[in-house]
């Protein structure tokens, strides 16, 4: 277990939970305005990485680990690209199952 | 004679909107010496250490490690180069154990002291296995100092360590950061007990009116007339 990787698996996992969460609120959105599926396209796909890496974001600010990342010498910009590593997967995922 | 300082966030001015908190400060982190930043609260104390640690930008002024000076470093940067900050928010994420976030910075950074060794200097040894929100506020701080001592920084910034913890704590973290000054870190500490830090520090600088003044040792501090009037109130204090 190497120190930083560890906690940068510790906030893919952060990622994954926030692009679930943004997900459903999406998904949820297209139903109640019943939108048709084809509005999932490539542009919603980049909002909803934006979007879940934020919320991530604004929530490893909340409980510190941000200090703690630092200290351990972790940037700004491998913490964003862990918190949007699972969010990218899943979209890559989503577009290539959903029609 | 003091070494030459490590760290140094020079001439630094800083603005809030209309407010402005710093006009010229300056803080110097010296190899060997506990300093103490003292002030009233709103002197910008806290926003000094914050851009010397890099979690803030001045609007002007310097951030110099070891000769190399930039307008802004990054924490992460610093952080590599053996600055560790110490918010007064704390430094451990309340989502992991504590050893097991000591264990983190020991691989990233060996050399220091093994988790173990570091929690019983402490005497809070008996939580490696908690997460620090399970902890009193007084254990949690002893908990981030033991942590200090895995890491083994080259620069201690410590943001009002001592406020709200009990007398006794007070008095085992200031030996903790006496300790390691004597292994040649450069420490830096703010807060309002005046009494404890003077008690602590080699070295006093007053942070007021945007500007900071150095005024030497902690006797020389209590002797001069603007720093007791104005901030201590003219209570007479001992050394």
């Amino acid at each position: 277990m190497r120190g930083p990787d560890f906690i940068l698996r510790h906030l893919m996992r952060r990622g994954l939970l926030s692009w679930v969460l943004v997900r459903m609120l999406f998904a949820i959105a297209l139903f109640l305005t019943e939108s048709p599926p084809t509005a999932n396209g490539g542009l919603v796909g980049l909002g909803v990485v934006v979007f879940s890496t934020l919320v991530g974001f604004f929530e490893v600010r909340r409980v510190r680990e941000r200090v703690v990342l630092a200290n351990l010498g972790v940037s700004l910009l491998s913490m964003l690209g862990a918190l949007s590593l699972a969010a990218v997967f899943g979209e890559i995922l989503l577009a290539a199952v959903l029609p | 004679m003091s070494a030459s300082p490590l760290l140094v966030a020079d001439c630094i001015a800083r603005s809030f909107g209309e407010r402005r908190v710093l006009s010229a400060a300056t803080l110097r982190a010296v190899p060997g010496e506990v300093r103490t930043l003292l002030g009233r609260s709103g002197a910008g104390k806290s926003t000094l250490m914050k851009i010397a640690a890099g979690w803030m930008a001045p609007d002007s002024g310097v951030v110099r490690f070891n000769n190399d000076a930039r307008l802004r470093w990054t924490p992460s940067a610093l952080a590599r180069l053996g600055v560790f900050y110490l918010p007064d928010s704390g430094a451990l994420s309340p989502s992991l154990a504590i050893e097991r976030q000591m264990l983190m910075m020991r691989e990233r950074f060996p050399g220091g002291d093994a988790p173990l060794q570091a929690l019983r200097r402490l005497g809070v040894e008996q939580f490696a296995e908690m997460r620090p929100h399970m902890l009193s506020g007084g254990e949690q701080r002893r908990a981030e100092v033991a942590a200090i001592f895995v890491r083994r920084p080259r620069v201690l910034l410590a943001d009002e360590p001592l406020r709200g913890i009990a007398p006794i704590d007070q008095e085992r973290i200031l030996q903790a950061f006496r300790v390691l000054a004597a292994d040649g870190c450069a420490v830096v500490v703010t807060g309002h007990d005046v009494a404890a830090l003077l008690d602590g520090a080699d070295h006093v600088t007053w942070c007021t009116s945007g500007t900071t003044y150095e005024l030497g040792a902690p006797a020389d501090a209590l002797a001069h007339h603007a720093f007791s009037a104005d901030y201590l109130g003219k209570t007479p204090l001992s050394p």
